[in-house]
């Protein structure tokens, strides 16, 4: 299902330096992360779920739902774990996903009510076409104004880890996007230090 | 000719009015606030809009906002500018706010910058409490229809929309800030600009 690029071990090599602790924002992009034929099923049953639309004034408005069966299979399964486990050097225990959709004036906002614990984050996006004056981007922040901001592109993987002090907003949904909504499966691994692999 | 007859409509200076403002002030809902239309004198207003049009917009861009502003015109070099200021922060304009938002502001000490929105700014909900923050102002230099998005849309605790104003050139609206006072800049969403001179009043 992966696609056999991101197999290869020598691929494994050249991306795993991207993810070494002492990086500001250690994070990698891997685009084409499927197989072509793989995604368009996963990407057709993501966009299937159940979404709500999820609401509060001062801190987010998007659509989220609860990954189906099938969903839980793979991004749950030994594959995708021991994948990512030989990225981010830690054993993958599992993962904690749901579904997302923001469509035109959604958000979410930094509160101090909101401070996520340091972790590490994937990011699967499954977004078909997509007008980039829509804005929608997914921002990590430190306190220091750094940032970096993810590609917007269906079939792309990103893992980022969430130090301390660094926060992950996603940019108001502007009315360029039409009816159009940036979707992803997102959420954060619960993982042990890796003995080895 | 006093300083607030040389700056305000003539209206506005009526006792009778203002008294009737200090009423509409306070008993407006969703939190205190006033939209007083024609405000300032036609020759005094119109020569400050090409004086903010010179100066430097600095592009912010965060989860929460997305427009463009000036420095705070304390430093703005324009003469015509420094002379707005010195009104709005004169003890003269504090007494007559004062008196009409039921409060006791400081004279002298105000926040004032130039906001620029243009197509997709946008300012999401909060509440700009920050300490000594009193009442939020905005002079409003340029005329906005509905359909343009960039109105000032205040929400109730129930965080539904309860007021809205829609920015009219030579407006000065205000509105006490507190928990309750949660507002929005709509997206704009035409090419259009949408350019206000706006801050905080302080209290004592």
């Amino acid at each position: 299902m992966i696609n056999k690029m991101y197999l290869d071990p020598k691929t494994l090599e050249k991306i795993r330096p991207e993810f070494k602790p002492e990086k500001e924002f250690p994070s990698v992009v891997l685009f084409q992360f499927l197989e072509t034929t793989e995604y368009a099923k996963i990407r057709k049953e993501i966009l299937g779920l159940d979404y709500a639309q999820q609401w509060v004034l001062l801190s987010h408005s998007y659509s989220c739902a609860e990954l189906s069966p099938g969903l839980k299979i793979f991004f749950k399964g030994n594959e995708f774990l021991n994948f990512l486990s030989q990225i981010v050097h830690r054993h993958v225990k599992s993962m904690e996903l749901q579904a997302y959709a923001f469509g035109r004036k959604d958000y979410t906002i930094l509160t101090d009510q909101i401070v996520e614990e340091p972790g590490i984050d994937i990011i699967f996006d499954v977004t078909g076409e997509w007008d980039e004056r829509a804005k929608g981007l997914i921002i990590y922040k430190d306190s220091k104004e750094n940032f970096i901001s993810l590609p917007i592109q269906g079939n792309m993987l990103a893992i980022v880890e969430r130090k301390k002090g660094v926060s992950r907003y996603v940019q108001y949904v502007n009315h360029y996007a039409q009816t159009k909504k940036r979707q992803v499966v997102m959420g954060r691994m619960r993982s042990s230090p890796q003995k080895s692999l | 000719m006093t300083l607030l007859q040389e700056w305000i409509s003539p209206q506005y200076l009526q006792l009778k009015k203002i008294e009737k403002f200090r009423s509409a002030f306070l008993g407006h809902t969703p939190f205190p606030y006033l939209e007083l239309k024609g405000f300032f004198r036609k020759q005094k207003i119109m020569k400050v809009l090409p004086a903010l049009r010179k100066e430097m917009f600095i592009r912010k861009e965060a989860d929460l906002f997305q427009f463009s502003q000036t420095q705070d015109l304390v430093s703005t070099k324009s003469k015509i500018l420094q002379k707005f200021r010195s009104f709005l922060s004169s003890p003269e304009l504090v007494t007559y706010l004062s008196n009409l938002t039921n409060t006791n502001l400081k004279a002298k000490e105000i926040d004032m910058s130039g906001t620029l929105y243009q197509d997709t700014d946008f300012l999401l909900c909060h509440d700009d409490r920050l300490e000594g923050r009193k009442i939020a102002y905005f002079v409003y230099l340029s005329t906005l229809d509905r359909k343009d998005g960039g109105r000032l849309l205040l929400y109730d605790q129930l965080e539904k929309v309860a007021a809205s104003i829609i920015p009219t050139f030579n407006t000065f609206a205000f509105f006490a800030v507190s928990a309750k006072s949660l507002h929005v800049v709509e997206e704009m969403v035409r090419p259009k600009q949408r350019l206000a001179i706006s801050g905080w009043f302080h209290d004592q």
